[in-house]
């Protein structure tokens, strides 16, 4: 198997890293590669990075402004801001990093299989993501916290399984339109069998625009976490999150108006770098779709 | 001698509208005939030329013979034993190959040339010593440098995809190659090496091929016998240079009237063939070249010719069959006259 | 309006990040009208090239210099606007795939009539009369339902026969058809050589015939350019060209057509070795590295243009006038 692990492994040819050099010389995707490095290294070392614990309670310093102590100022229980968002952002992306993972891998799976798989089962698969489709997430998230309780890998679970059904049906289009490609009939008169042929000759020619949905889709689940949080139905409190202190700086919006700047200032840089990020990825991996924008 | 592939009656159909269509409607939908009551056979070693225009069903009878288009009726044979499970079209394409139109496209685009070359063997549990060795040694057998093992099917220009095409389809040894266009997108210059690697493979190897094409020019080159094939019927088959020499049916005439010759000073001025090739959802009846035949007479409109035997091994669908050059030559001529093109 | 097409000392080079492309060298052609020219030659032979830059369509990346005069006017330095009057009036082309030159969305009709937008002084009925007369000069029959007709609705040969009408319909003074009949079957493909052969004698602009088929250019053209690697190598009377070609290239691209040998070969003839890079051309002869009859000054000097009689030209150190 040595020819397909190096097959796997391809992309570099005469030039070293040619996708980050082609990312860096577009000024939008290279701001967005740093923002996107920075939310990381961020989210790695927020041990490191914060002056105080985000969960130790002061109650005497509580909305206290931004200050030299308190560079981003205290919340309502006088924890330090700073921290709460440089652990927020852990929080924030360890949700959507894990959550998208696994609902790309589910939908990759599950829509090769649906395109490539017998009629019958492509129509069950098919039926199954648009029922799970049609949910309403919040009504969905609801039920499922009654059940398994609020709590971060439930927000994983609620996440994983409302948006991989979008990624499923992507691949299986994907997967149809190769299907009767002139390779894939080749494959089969060598007597390639359907595992081969989804692993070795589907795979690899349908995961790329998977990844760009994939790494524009991270903000979007960032915001569903804020949003979730921020309706006491995401991450328990006192983990930080950005949802849970947006929801804290608007309840004592009008005496500490910079706790709702400080918290939705991460968000948007964020929700900026990986959209930036996508477009840049997918302007490269398929220069088709250049400037036009996603409906 | 027992031959190679043996083709009996062969039909496919295509039955318009989908699954949906199909339960709304509780009148049975009209089926079509793409390839129709097909009869052909293929000794070992010999090369057949299939020759067609667009929606002849020539591509669709190379890949019925392989089994990735169900047939409707008819009866294939390989090696003298009839082909009827889906084992033994398995068993079958074991000991075939295919080369496509469109060679690059062919290729899995995200493997590189080592090992697309060796993964035939792979599949079929065949012991490697080393795969890179046996991609070198193939590379070397349809002349590109060894070099190429770690190139992608993208990088390379249409004459070497074919050529990984030729290695590719001839890896496993097989008893018959199927080509699907070879030449098609090649510059002369080019197509010549192509084929000319072909045939000599075929004579080190002994394997029979038949080659789907259009290109009667080059096709005259490099086959044994003809078949000729319009709205999925053969209407001739017989030996390459008496067909060429002495069409009997007016549609092979046409063809070989219609290539453009190379030569300003035998321009043709009189158009062999008006009109257009009627589509297999409206099949004409009777004879279905009557539309546009230069020689239609009122039976060819009524009655389908049968495909009977002509001479010592040529088949021929029509009424009235050409017999001899001069005639068909004069008659074309008269037929053309009276048209007052 | 009709005049002559005289391009003198063109080239054109593609700047990529790789490097310049010199696609077209030094290409001298000459039309008048009336004649129909063929230009021949393989792929990477730079006859696209040649082609897009006469309808004035090369990509922003393309640099062009020499000249290309229309009936006494040049082309290459004229205004944005006067070139691009020029190219719908003037210029009309047909290409390989008539699928491409129509919108799919619109009918074949209203599609012409807004081919002849420039023609103001007729109103919309009488672009239709003069549409449905085309059509039927064309051998479309039927020509007031096939204006109703959305393209795919027609097969391919029909296509290409509206592509032709469409091009009529401007007048124009040349007709460049970029293989015109290489997507079509071969029956198709004689109806519409016929169709060309026909419309010539009424029609008296010049006719620009480009193919890679050898026996297309032989049945359609009065002079023929052979083109290789971008450069014209050789040119003249479509009869010297067939029967005296004097550049060994264009002798070995006539040998390697199968359909030059009515007995059956047992090996095709073939052109060895590889098309030159055109990032990086050689010094001397383009030919050089494929020719079998090489000289001393062959590698590094460009040969020079040979006269050989009043039209027939070669550009080979080999030859003598």
């Amino acid at each position: 198997m040595s020819f397909v692990a190096e097959a796997a492994s391809s992309g570099q040819g005469r030039q070293r890293f040619p996708l980050l050099r082609a990312l860096l010389a577009d000024p939008f995707t290279c701001t967005a590669l740093i923002l996107v490095a920075g939310f990381l290294i961020t989210a790695a070392f927020a041990p490191w990075l914060t002056p105080y614990s985000p969960v130790k309670i002061d109650v005497l310093h509580k909305l206290q402004p931004p200050s030299a102590e308190h560079w981003f100022g205290t919340d309502h229980l006088g924890r330090d801001l700073l921290s709460r968002i440089v652990f927020g952002t852990r929080t924030a992306l360890t949700i959507a990093m894990v959550s998208v993972v696994i609902a790309g891998a589910i939908g990759l799976l599950l829509g090769l299989i649906a395109g490539y798989g017998p009629r019958w089962l492509d129509a069950l698969l098919v039926l199954t993501f648009d029922s799970l489709n049609s949910l309403p997430m919040i009504m969905f998230a609801l039920a499922i916290i009654t059940v398994l309780g609020a709590g971060t890998s439930t927000l994983i679970i609620v996440i994983a399984a409302t948006s991989f059904p979008s990624y499923a049906r992507l691949i299986r289009a994907q997967t149809l339109a190769l299907k009767n490609s002139d390779y894939i009939l080749a494959e089969r008169l060598l007597d390639a069998g359907p595992v081969r042929i989804i692993f070795v000759h589907l795979l690899p020619n349908v995961v790329g625009p998977l990844i760009i949905l994939l790494s524009m889709d991270i903000p979007v689940v960032i915001m569903v976490e804020a949003g979730l949080s921020f309706l006491g139905l995401g991450v328990r409190p006192p983990t930080p999150s950005w949802g849970s202190i947006l929801y804290d700086g608007y309840t004592s919006i009008r005496s500490a108006p910079f706790m709702v700047i400080f918290g939705g200032l991460p968000l948007v840089l964020a929700t900026l770098g990986f959209t930036f990020l996508g477009e840049g990825l997918r302007d490269y991996l398929d220069p088709r779709l250049k400037l036009r924008r996603p409906a | 001698m027992t031959p190679l592939l043996e083709i009996e009656d062969l039909s496919v159909n295509f039955a318009r509208g989908g699954m949906i269509n199909r339960l709304l409607n509780p009148l049975p939908l009209p089926s079509f005939n793409i390839l129709d009551g097909v009869t052909l056979s293929l000794m070992p070693g010999q090369t057949i030329g299939l020759v067609g225009e667009s929606g002849s069903g020539k591509t669709t009878l190379a890949r019925t013979i392989l089994g990735l288009v169900r047939a409707a009726a008819g009866r294939i044979a390989f090696e003298g034993k009839d082909v009827l499970t889906g084992a033994d079209f398995r068993a079958m394409r074991r000991r075939s190959a295919m080369m496509f139109q469109d060679p690059i496209a062919s290729l899995s685009p995200r493997l590189r040339i080592g090992s697309l070359l060796t993964e035939p063997q792979l599949i079929q549990g065949l012991p490697m010593a080393d795969r890179r060795t046996v991609a070198k040694t193939l590379l070397a057998q349809v002349g590109l440098p060894a070099s190429f093992i770690d190139r992608f099917p993208h990088e390379l220009s249409g004459g070497q995809a074919r050529r990984v095409g030729v290695a590719r389809a001839l890896a496993m040894k097989p008893h018959l190659l199927l080509a699907d266009e070879p030449t098609a997108g090649l510059d002369v210059s080019v197509q010549g090496d192509v084929l000319n690697l072909v045939g000599e493979l075929q004579r080190e190897l002994g394997f029979a091929a038949m080659i789907v094409t259009h290109n009667l020019a080059m096709i005259r080159h490099v086959s044994d016998r003809l078949a000729i094939m319009y709205l999925g019927r053969l209407v001739e088959t017989g030996p390459t240079q008496e067909v060429f020499a002495a069409p009997m049916h007016p549609y092979t005439a046409t063809l070989i009237r219609s290539e453009p010759v190379p030569d300003p000073r035998q321009r043709s001025h009189h158009l062999a063939v008006t009109g257009e090739i009627p589509s297999v959802f409206r099949r004409p009846s009777g004879c279905e070249f009557h539309t546009r035949c230069p020689l239609v007479q009122p039976r060819c409109r009524l009655e389908p010719p049968a495909y009977r035997r002509a001479g010592t091994n040529r088949m021929v669908r029509c009424h009235y069959p050409l017999e001899t050059c001069d005639q068909e030559k004069e008659a074309f001529a008269r037929a053309s006259e009276n048209k007052g093109n | 309006m009709t005049g002559s097409l005289a391009a003198s000392d063109l080239s054109v080079r593609y700047e990529t990040p790789h490097g310049n492309v010199h696609a077209l060298r030094h290409v001298d052609i000459e039309a008048h009208p009336g004649e129909v020219i063929g230009i021949v030659g393989e792929s990477g032979c730079g006859k696209s090239t040649l082609v897009t830059a006469l309808a004035n369509l090369l990509p922003a990346n393309a640099r062009i210099e020499g000249s290309i005069a229309y009936d006494g006017v040049d082309l290459v330095n004229l205004d944005a606007h006067r070139r691009r009057l020029l190219r719908g009036d003037e210029i009309a082309l047909v290409s390989q795939d008539p699928m491409t030159a129509f919108n799919p969305v619109l009918t074949i009709g209203d599609q012409l009539v807004d081919f002849q937008h420039h023609r103001k002084d007729l109103d919309r009925a009488q672009k239709k009369a003069r549409i449905a007369a085309m059509l039927t000069r064309v051998g479309i029959s039927d020509a007031e339902r096939r204006m109703r007709s959305y393209p795919h609705e027609l097969s391919g040969g029909m296509r290409q026969r509206a592509a032709i009408a469409a091009a009529l319909l401007t007048d124009p003074g040349l007709l460049i058809a970029d293989e015109p009949t290489t997507a079509l079957d071969v029956t198709m493909e004689a109806q519409i050589i016929h169709l060309l052969r026909e419309l010539r004698r009424e029609y008296n602009g010049i006719i620009m015939v480009v193919s890679h088929h050898l026996g297309v250019i032989a049945e359609l053209c009065d002079r023929v350019y052979v083109m290789y690697a971008g450069e014209v190598v050789e040119g003249g009377e479509v009869d010297a060209i067939f029967h005296d070609a004097r550049h060994p290239y264009t002798r070995a691209l006539l040998a390697c057509d199968p359909a030059r040998f009515p007995e059956r070969l047992e090996r095709l003839p073939t052109i060895p070795g590889t098309l030159p890079n055109l990032t990086d051309p050689p010094a001397g002869c383009i030919y050089a590295s494929r020719c079998e009859r090489t000289l001393a000054p062959c590698h590094n000097v460009v040969p020079p243009r040979v006269k050989l009689s009043a039209s027939h030209i070669a550009r080979c150190h080999g030859v003598r006038g």
